[in-house]
């Protein structure tokens, strides 16, 4: 027996914190925060919520469940991908809530990636969880740190210098990117780079960070939460938003995962099986998009993700980004909260929510006209990755 | 690379199959795992072959040469103790036999070029441990 995946589940409450650089919130009470706005935005009550998928290590369901007062918790998982965890549990929420499985599920990450690594005056006393060790440690404590290879920017390098010099990517592409995330973020109260102008030569000027790589190439280390409530379609109809249904979705797994240096192709992404499979389930095409909300951890990595999301050919995504291809009043306006890289690091569930309110016709200055598709990709660890087809429900 | 004596670098406690090729790798030069069936290097070592599944595996003496496949030059890291050497060089060595490594790069960081014949150096750091690193032939 197969059961029917596509448009059996929709998004229905909304909740994020601040993005901040510095809190003396710690982890749990910003993914508290985060979900009981989302619960109340579906109009539920935490009794409601029977599912709960926070990504593995910084908090965990029964912690979740135990302060929101929630008593009969039905199901619960994690997803092990990094930043492409909560984009990937948008479909294990999906299962279990087609199979009856569960009702209402929360999914919801927060961290504080900036000041659980930084001791400072006011924050001595709060935990400072910094979320457990990744799936690939044996390798990267083994091959990569011992080199002083500790970073994502370093370790994703290795193929990032492969992917320029193969098709002769020049910063300016790159800063394409970085410039689209930051105009966006302009008109979003919540990004962090809001109202701090880049131009241009400000990119080029950034320090180098790991080359390719400089420093407006990469996201912001943020503290912050958010929280997504789905719940199956029939039900979304009932509740107060205008529903946003989940039409496909994949997650996708390079070979070897936890080792970039000796895959068969350095250059194929998780995202490169995923696509396909989400694109398939939902059976849209790519350039049926209306909104991008892509992963932009570093913007090559956002230009290999379009690639592999089918949006242009291979090498492709240096003319994809240009001419304000990627901006709003563009074709396909990309990350139109700011992302990672001017909004704030929430590991991709901000795309989540953004995706989402540009659905629902609530993204406020930023609203892309009509929007009735968008695809949110979630990308992690060593390059694993997950996509996200969702819809406006008619 | 002894700068940065005065701040400790980070030196991995081995374990399991990753300290078997550490101390292969110290004692008789780079090592990689070797499949008694089907004849298949690989590298990080596992416990089956990628090849075969076989489990007969074990380490082999390698040329210890190969080929620069991939680098980065990191002026950052996380690292206290390579602060002080940034910006240094690390480069992804596809091997003679086939498997990649990843190995510090012993010269200037504006000579690395993908394609460089080089020339794999063990710099023993604990009894178990030695730090891999890549010089041009
Ligand atoms: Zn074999």
């Amino acid at each position: 027996m197969t059961i029917e995946l596509s448009g059996s589940s929709a998004i229905v409450g909304l909740g994020e914190t601040d993005y901040l650089r510095g809190t003396d919130q710690g982890v749990l009470e910003l993914v508290l925060d985060a979900s009981m706005a989302a619960i109340t935005d579906a109009g539920l009550h935490p009794e409601d919520i029977d599912g709960i998928i926070p990504p593995g290590g910084y908090v965990t369901s029964e912690e979740i469940a135990a302060n929101l007062v929630i008593p009969d918790l039905r199901y619960s998982a994690s997803v092990q991908m990094g930043g492409a965890s909560p984009t990937a549990a948008l479909q294990s929420a999906t299962m279990a809530i087609a199979t009856g499985v569960a009702t209402n599920v929360l999914v919801t990450f927060g961290w504080n990636g900036y000041s659980a690594f930084r001791r400072q005056k006011g924050n001595e006393h709060q935990p400072r969880r910094r979320g457990q060790e990744t799936p690939f440690i044996d390798i990267s404590r083994h091959y990569y740190a011992p080199l002083g290879v500790r970073a994502a920017a370093q370790w994703y390098s290795f193929y990032l210098r492969r992917y320029v010099d193969l098709y002769d990517v020049q910063p300016e592409d790159a800063a394409n990117v970085a410039l689209a995330c930051r105009r966006h973020a302009h008109l979003n109260d919540k990004a962090q780079m809001g109202g701090r102008e880049m131009t241009l030569e400000d990119y080029l000027a950034s320090p180098p960070i790991a080359d390719p790589l400089r420093k407006f190439d990469c996201c912001l280390e943020t503290d912050c939460a958010n929280a997504v409530v789905l719940t199956s379609a029939e039900r979304a109809r009932d509740l107060p938003h205008q529903p946003v249904l989940w039409l496909g979705g994949a997650e996708g797994h390079p070979f070897p995962a936890d080792d970039i240096t000796n895959r068969l192709d350095i250059l194929k992404l998780g995202i490169d099986t995923a696509a396909p499979r989400a694109f398939s389930m939902a059976g849209v095409s790519p350039r049926d998009m209306d909104v991008l909300e892509i992963y932009d951890c570093f913007t090559y990595v956002v230009m290999m993700q379009l690639e592999a999301l089918g949006m242009c050919e291979p090498g492709g995504a240096k003319e994809f980004v240009a001419d304000g291809n990627i901006e709003l009043g563009g074709r396909y306006p990309l990350n139109t909260h700011g992302g990672l890289l001017s909004q704030g690091h929430c590991w991709g569930l901000n795309h989540i929510v953004e995706a989402t309110r540009q659905l629902r016709h609530e993204a406020g200055p930023a609203q892309v006209p009509g929007a009735e598709l968008a695809a949110v990709t979630g990308y992690g660890d060593l390059g694993d990755g997950s996509v996200a087809v969702l819809g406006r429900d008619r | 690379m002894t700068d940065g004596a005065t701040v400790r670098r980070y030196v991995p406690r081995t374990t399991g199959l990753h300290r078997d090729f550490y101390l292969h790798t110290l004692a008789g030069g780079l090592h990689l795992q070797a499949c008694e069936d089907c004849g298949e290097r690989q590298h990080p070592p596992r416990y089956y072959c990628r090849a075969c599944r076989s489990k007969a595996l074990s380490f082999k003496a390698a040329t210890g040469t190969g080929t620069i496949y991939s680098f980065t030059v990191s002026h950052f890291t996380h690292d206290p103790g390579w602060a002080a050497a940034a910006p240094f060089g690390t480069v992804v060595v596809e091997t003679d036999e086939g498997p990649r490594i990843v190995a510090s790069w012993l010269g200037a960081n504006d000579d690395i070029r993908i394609g460089t014949r080089v020339r794999i150096v063990i710099e023993p750091v604990n009894e178990a441990f030695g730090m891999l690193q890549a010089e041009a032939l």
